[in-house]
């Protein structure tokens, strides 16, 4: 919301500087976004065009400028903004300008070039903060007039944002009243009568609860018009464009003292005008433009001829006033905070209004802001007021809060007397009770809509005591730690180094993919579909796994000449049902690297395959002895990928990814990848073993097994490691061998058995006994023929 | 042979050994010398028919000069196997500035450090971390945390939901903050806690200054007494960890509908020192989180009885926190995946 100072003066009387207004604000929570200071006086500043613009030649952010500031001749100005460009309107300061810091406007040479003078940015007028490039102009004012002149009188305008509970603080009312409390000057309060003798003619009703109180004045004879300059300039002080007098008194009543006004051309209505609520479906032209369909429970103003308005958030267009309005009716109302901010959601109308009603407002305003208006009215557009019509209590019975006010320091941490305490509050407007035993009764003020509790009040006290005047301390070391709450998240973490140890750059990429994506990796359930992507072509589904993205990185990243690359991802994938798992996966693309040892290999299965256990290996996951299997999901390649499973669940996949998918997306070189789950890896995460360091030798053994060419390795491994856990310490394969020396279909696998007791000395019957086993298991199982 | 004669053979065995260049030469000396009918072996053979006290004296002199010849081939042998050895390697040169065998540099992405760093700065304060869902409903979302469906707060979160399905009764969304962390720690753990939820948020929200997706941590910290003073020591040294300098720090009175008081916290800038700059806007101060008391009515949803216990929690967006201490300015390049900005903003692996 905006305000200026001048408007503000006539609330609250105080010399405060601007800077201390600011300060004041944001110490009491409200939070100033932009402070900007309007006209002054500017001596030897004047209106130029900028005529040309070419480069220093001496310095790349430099420009040299002619300019026409109406002396005949274009003077040259060096100015180094960077918006400065020919046909920009601009504020120049001349020789002998003094600008705000006492800074000095003279002739120079600024790089060896002359400057007679400075274009000048807002900052260095001191009309706010920007500073990041000239002031471009939009007056017609010719060149080299007075810059103060194309300006209108000095103020300053405050830019602020409410935070959602502070309904008191929409209007420059609020705004003052809460300056005062901090000290900042004297409250002017309305001055207003809270009645007026006669009924009006316009008969009014209350048809639903979603309206506590109603008000309506009626004002004949007026003669609508354009607004004076003082309300045009109001208005416009703080965004506002002036639309005619009726509906700017309405405006600027709302922005005065936060009560919403709807202005009805009365000669429009028809019968009694009735809040009421819709029951669906009913039309409405609203003033803002748009047709609207209502719902069911929206609240409604209606007469004779149906719905007029959305109550609290917007009027009809049949019902307005306009130029030729002679007669109107006033509604000052109260409605249903919920109510308004249910209906103003559901058909995504933000009005001032609406922002208003649903954060609360001061109802002990509803009556006198309605009464200011209509004088306003009589005053500005002539005519006289015919009555007025109230319906409900206009200012309900206050809450009550029990208090201790030693609250303040047990929870808001600042040591403070009670009698400070009551102080306080009462200087924020509320009433205090002292009851026996030292605790509090604390009445709220109207215009706080939403104070329940003691702790609001204790945020009150320290608002106004200042926050920076509560000590920092820090609680004492905390007992009963919960360390392993969530080991996947230290596996999660070791991943991100592991990860770019193994040479990867981590990326994090988007958890919603296109559909398209999802489908290729088989995710895109309908439980999974955003209701409201941001980019329903590219952002609709969430990842089924971080692969996709990865893919998705890598044409990214292909298409900017990085063609060799390992990118890996740390995160969370989702699944049909509601499952998150947390992954880690990594890619490994391109034709490898040129080097002077030799062209480096394109990954394959065996690359990716080396990292993925690296990794799982790091967690200290024994993975060299968890079988591999060949199901896969369908976006590896078929025959050169793998899955390791813990139990049923797949713990991890490795491999090549399908040609299909990489065509698919437009990668042209081959890609492996691999994907862990780190929710499961956390519970393969190996105990410690005890060490024992064996007294007796180890020997090796060599053997050579023809087995057919289908027989997988792992399994055969697995086999031989079997045989005697406690002495096969390792089988190590060296070789794999087909082709003309054997049988078609079959294949030679070598392996070094490394066997070892811890209680003896091996005998070379021990030796050959275990060889004679594994031989025995390997040809039960895989009809094994020992290599000659 | 005299005495003499042993002398010449001496001198002249030695001179002659002193003078050899090859191995082969060295053994052929060695075979002259030494060997089964080398000189000196000859020479001993002689002395059994020698009378004891000759071949006494005799006996010891050939014997020392067997002794000089022997060590006088072995040094030879050494020099020469040396000088054969560094002949050999003086073949072998190689350019060694020529590049080591190839592999890849990788890079942690800067986020995930900061992560680290955060996650670490506020364990030392005794906030432990726990897991949440990126994907929750509404009561956990919103409702829990003090904010009806009716609340303009609501609306600020521009939350992403899904489509609904079949028989669904309450809207699922993605998570707009990590406070949906707050409520099942403390259904699922007895006070006195502290929990710290690091993770992804969404909102739907993508321009300049805002990506759909983006990082928070929580804090939660809940005890018989802790207070808002508390809060401020709390952040005051964990920014102050985190910066690695002495930062200094402005509350704000904000409003949070699942605390009470509610705070924003600023930091004095850190690019200009609170003289003003692009930064901060000219205001000398940069917003980086929000905090407060925690809501009595957020403590009863996460069943904590407020009339025993109170705390604290706050919110903090990682990325900003980044972008200030690694001085990365572009925010969509977070999640642009840019192998240049991973390689110069990412971290080694070993980083400390
Ligand atoms: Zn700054």
């Amino acid at each position: 919301m905006k305000f200026s100072l001048s408007w503000l003066k006539t609330h609250l009387e105080t010399d405060a500087a601007v800077q201390t207004i600011a300060d004041t604000l944001v110490k009491m929570g409200i939070e100033v976004e932009a402070v900007e200071t309007t006209g002054g006086s500017f001596a030897h500043v004047v209106i130029g065009h900028i005529k040309e613009r070419v480069p220093h030649p001496d310095a790349d952010r430099l420009g040299v400028c002619q300019v026409d500031v109406g002396e005949g001749s274009l003077r040259q100005i060096v100015c180094g903004a960077p918006n400065a460009r020919a046909g920009l309107t601009v504020a120049v300061a001349m020789p002998g300008a003094v600008l705000p810091g006492d800074f000095k406007i003279k002739e120079s040479k600024i790089r060896g070039q002359e400057s007679k003078g400075m274009i000048c940015s807002a900052r260095e007028l001191g009309l706010g903060t920007e500073h990041d490039g000239i002031m471009e102009l939009a007056t017609k004012a010719a060149p080299g007039t007075a810059f103060a002149d194309t300006l209108g009188e000095a103020d300053t305008i405050f830019d602020v944002s409410i935070t959602p509970n502070r309904g008191d603080a929409l209007c420059v009312l609020g705004i003052a009243r809460d300056l005062a409390a901090a000290g900042l000057g004297r409250l002017i309060e309305p001055v207003t009568a809270l009645t007026f003798e006669q009924a009006a003619k316009q008969k009014a009703a209350i048809e639903t609860d979603g309206c506590h109180f109603f008000c309506g004045i009626e004002v004949e004879g007026v003669k609508n018009g354009q607004s004076p300059a003082w309300l045009k300039k109001r208005l416009e002080s703080i965004g506002l464009r002036p639309i005619n007098t009726i509906v700017d008194i309405g405006n600027f009543v709302m922005f005065d003292l936060g009560q919403p006004l709807h202005m009805y051309d009365a000669d429009t209505l028809k019968g009694t005008l009735r809040v009421s609520t819709a029951k669906g479906g009913e039309k409405l032209n609203g003033l803002n433009g748009g047709k609207h369909t209502l719902n069911a429970n929206d609240i409604t103003i209606v007469d004779d001829s149906g719905v007029i308005g959305l109550a609290g958030i917007v009027g009809g267009e049949e019902t307005s006033t306009t130029e030729a309005t002679k007669r109107i009716y006033i509604e000052a109302a109260q409605f249903d905070r919920s109510r308004i901010a249910l209906t103003g959601q559901a058909h995504q109308i933000h009005s001032d209004a609406r922002a208003r009603f649903e954060r609360g407002i001061n109802p002990a305003m509803t009556i006198p802001a309605a009464l200011h208006a209509a004088n306003l009215v009589v005053e500005l557009c002539g005519g006289k007021i015919v009555g007025m019509t109230q319906i409900g209590t206009a200012v309900p019975a206050p809450v009550v809060i029990d208090f201790d006010p030693d609250m303040v320091n047990r929870f808001g941490g600042l040591p403070m007397q009670p009698q400070d305490v009551k102080n306080s509050l009462e200087a924020l407007g509320f009433g205090v009770t002292e009851q026996t035993g030292g605790q509090f009764a604390v009445a709220v003020p109207p215009h706080f809509t939403q104070m329940a509790t003691p702790e609001d009040l204790v945020e009150e006290v320290l608002r106004l005591a200042g926050y920076e005047n509560i000590p920092a301390v820090l609680p004492a070391a905390a007992l009963n730690r919960k360390r392993d709450s969530a080991p996947a998240l230290r596996l999660d973490r070791i991943a991100r180094r592991q990860m770019a140890a193994l040479g990867y750059l981590e990326a994090i990429t988007y958890s919603f993919i296109s559909e398209k994506l999802a489908r290729l990796f088989e995710g895109g359930s309908d439980d999974l579909k955003l209701a409201n992507p941001i980019d329903a072509a590219t952002m609709s589904d969430m990842r089924p796994s971080l692969l996709a993205g990865l893919l998705d990185a890598a044409v990214k990243n292909v298409s900017r000449a990085e063609d060799n690359l390992k990118l890996a991802e740390i995160g969370r994938t989702h699944h049909a049902g509601g499952a998150e798992v947390l992954r880690a996966a990594g890619i490994l693309f391109g034709k490898g690297q040129r080097h002077w040892q030799g062209q480096q290999a394109m990954p394959t299965v065996f690359d990716a395959k080396a990292d993925a256990y690296a990794l799982l290996e790091a967690y200290g996951i024994d993975i060299t002895r968890m079988p591999v299997d060949t199901n896969v999901p369908g976006y590896f390649h078929p025959t050169r990928s793998g899955s390791v499973r813990l139990g049923k669940d797949v713990l991890m996949t490795f491999g090549e990814i399908h040609p299909a998918v990489t065509k698919e997306l437009g990668i042209k070189v081959p890609v492996a990848a691999f994907e862990v789950n780190l929710h499961l890896a956390a519970k393969a995460v190996g105990k410690d073993k005890p060490f024992v360091l064996s007294q007796y030798q180890s020997v090796s053994r060599d053997l050579a097994f023809v087995v057919d060419a289908t027989t997988p390795a792992g399994e055969l491994l697995a086999t031989l490691r079997n045989v005697d856990k406690n002495i096969v310490r390792n089988v190590q394969l060296f070789d794999v061998y087909s082709g003309d020396k054997l049988p078609a279909g079959k294949k030679s696998i070598a392996v070094s058995l490394t066997l070892q007791a811890d209680d003896r000395t091996l005998t070379e019957a021990d030796i050959t006994g275990i060889c004679d086993k594994a031989v025995e298991a390997a040809t039960k199982r895989f009809n094994a023929q020992l290599r000659a | 042979m005299t005495m003499q004669e042993l002398k010449t053979l001496q001198s002249e065995s030695l001179s002659h050994i002193g003078a050899i260049n090859s191995l082969k030469e060295l053994e052929d000396a060695r075979v002259t010398l030494l060997g089964k009918s080398g000189k000196i072996t000859e020479l001993l053979k002689s002395l059994g028919g020698m009378d004891p006290e000759t071949r006494k004296t005799f006996g010891q002199a050939v014997n020392d000069v067997k002794v000089q010849v022997q060590s006088a081939l072995e040094d030879k042998k050494t020099a020469l196997e040396r000088a054969e050895l560094d002949a050999k390697l003086a073949t072998e040169t190689v350019d060694v500035t020529l590049p080591a065998t190839a592999r890849p540099v990788g890079k942690m992405h800067p986020l995930s450090f900061v992560i680290e760093e955060v996650e670490k700065a506020l364990s030392e304060l005794g906030f432990d971390p726990v897991e949440g869902p990126e994907i929750d409903t509404e009561f956990n979302n919103f409702t829990a945390l003090n904010i009806p469906d009716d609340h303009p707060a609501r609306q600020d979160h521009d939350t992403f939901y899904f489509k609904p399905l079949k028989g669904e009764n309450e809207r699922r969304l993605l998570r707009t903050q990590t406070s949906n962390v707050q409520v099942r720690a403390m259904q699922n753990m007895t006070p006195p806690m502290r929990v710290q939820a690091i993770g992804r948020v969404f909102r739907c929200d993508s321009d300049l200054t805002h990506t759909p997706q983006f990082h928070q941590v929580e804090g939660l910290a809940i005890d018989k007494n802790l207070t808002f003073a508390h809060l401020k020591g709390v952040l005051q040294t964990f920014l102050t960890t985190y910066f690695e300098r002495k930062v200094e720090i402005r509350l704000r009175p904000s409003y949070f509908p699942f605390t009470e008081p509610s705070t924003e916290v600023d930091i004095g800038c850190i690019f200009c020192g609170g003289n003003g700059c692009r930064v901060c806007k000219h205001t000398g101060w940069i917003e980086v989180l929000g905090a407060g008391m925690v809501h009595r009515n957020v403590l009863a949803n996460g069943g904590i009885d407020h009339t025993q216990w109170q705390g604290f929690a706050f919110g903090c967006g990682l990325e900003r926190l980044t972008m200030l201490k690694y001085g990365i300015n572009d925010l969509r390049l977070f999640y642009d995946s840019h192998a240049a900005f991973l390689r110069h903003f990412g971290k080694p692996a070993a980083r400390i």
